[in-house]
């Protein structure tokens, strides 16, 4: 079972290819914006390494979100490219599952946090399970203070990984059942993991009916033809 | 409100090059007008009152064009290329203008994406060719005495 991942919908890019649940070769790269000039060029890195051409492919792993959005765009039109050219299925990943899935082992809950801006972050809340995490809860998006509110409703001992540093600063002072953790951003070789178990289990929709988890719904269209025609005061 | 003429390119770039003495890091200004109404010129003139050393372009095609040769960095942006509100937030323009000045073209049609502060200067192309600019400055920009530099 050999499985393209790719992970685009935060800072932190990076790609994977993957055998039989073995990762051959990753990439990736830190950048906020750069997500379009990395990405094809690590899949041929990735490719080249270990000898592949992309019509070995079973699969695509792609993490859909929530995150950034063009960063989600970029991976998608990408994992959609090579499905619909190679005739291959999607399985579609979210971000604060990848980033759970990491901080997997412990007894503590974990808690997945990725930055969506505007002063808001996206939370899942997971139990730790032999071998994997499940999610207790739907992703929300929240501001901070809704997302100390949540973890000081808690007497458990909780575990907050993924970009806490988008988090306000002293946001965990005083919270002393609440330890942060690694990752930062969700890696494409956990992404290709979880995948992987998906894909054995036929989880996954039709190639087109993948769709990107902005959660931020509807995202606000500029209306062009009111601002042109009404000029600079239509909207005072 | 604060209305300026401008008769000329000249004096727009003059009043833009005036009001640069009045900047503060982190500034944001937004520029609401038709195509050649004069956003451009204005914010090759605040470059200019910034001591940016480099001729001003139009960022329409690259979105972004940062100027860091001057007293602070100046951010020049154009959302006219842009369909939604988060394309702009990807564009990260905030974190890029930290510290520095944030001037957005066409910066009227993201208005719920900037922050409250701000200073809105409103460009009006007259009969004569001359341009109307009206400055609607809000937040801290309230206290500022514009006045000053008109």
């Amino acid at each position: 079972m050999k499985l393209l991942a790719i992970e685009t919908s935060t800072p932190g890019s990076s790609v994977a290819v993957v055998d039989k649940r073995t990762t051959l070769a990753a990439a990736s790269r830190i950048d906020r914006t750069g997500h379009a000039g990395f990405l094809v060029p690590a899949i041929d890195f990735c490719f080249d390494q270990v000898g592949w051409n992309p019509q070995d492919l079973d699969g695509v792993v792609v993490d859909i979100g929530p995150g950034l959005y063009t960063g989600i765009r970029v991976g998608l039109a990408t994992a959609q490219g090579l499905a619909a050219a190679f005739g291959i299925p999607i399985i579609p990943v979210s971000s604060v599952d990848a980033i759970a899935f990491e901080a997997r082992t412990g007894h503590r809950l974990i808690w997945a946090v990725v930055d969506v801006r505007r002063g808001e972050v996206a939370v899942a809340r997971y139990r730790p399970v032999p071998g994997g995490v499940v999610r207790e809860a739907p992703t929300e998006l929240l501001e901070p203070e809704e997302l100390k509110a949540a973890l000081q409703s808690t007497t458990e001992e909780s575990l907050i990984v993924g970009d806490v540093a988008a988090l306000p600063e002293g946001f965990l002072r005083g919270m002393h059942h609440t330890k942060a953790a690694k990752p930062r951003y969700p890696y494409a070789v956990a992404l290709a993991e979880i995948g992987a178990g998906k894909y054995e289990r036929n989880e996954y929709p039709a190639p087109d009916e993948v769709r990107p988890l902005y959660l931020r719904e509807p995202d606000v269209t500029i209306n062009w033809e009111k601002i042109r025609k009404e000029g600079p005061w239509g909207s005072v | 409100m604060i209305e300026i003429s401008c008769p000329g390119e000249a004096d727009t770039r003059a009043f833009a090059g005036r009001l640069a003495s009045a900047l503060r890091p982190d500034d944001v200004i937004l520029l609401a007008g038709g195509l050649g109404s004069g956003k451009t010129v204005f914010a090759g003139g605040l470059a200019a009152g910034l001591g940016v050393e480099e001729q001003v372009v139009s960022p329409s095609f690259v979105l972004v064009r940062q100027y860091r040769s001057g007293f602070m960095p100046l951010i020049h942006v154009d959302v006219y290329r842009l369909g939604t509100i988060n394309e702009f937030d990807d564009l990260d323009v905030f974190e890029m203008a930290r510290g520095g000045v944030l001037v957005i073209e066409w910066g009227n049609a993201v208005e719920p994406a900037l922050p409250d502060s701000h200073l809105r200067v409103e460009f009006e192309v007259r009969d004569d060719d001359a341009r109307m600019l009206r400055l609607a400055p809000s937040g801290s920009w309230a206290e500022r005495d514009l006045k000053a530099v008109v």
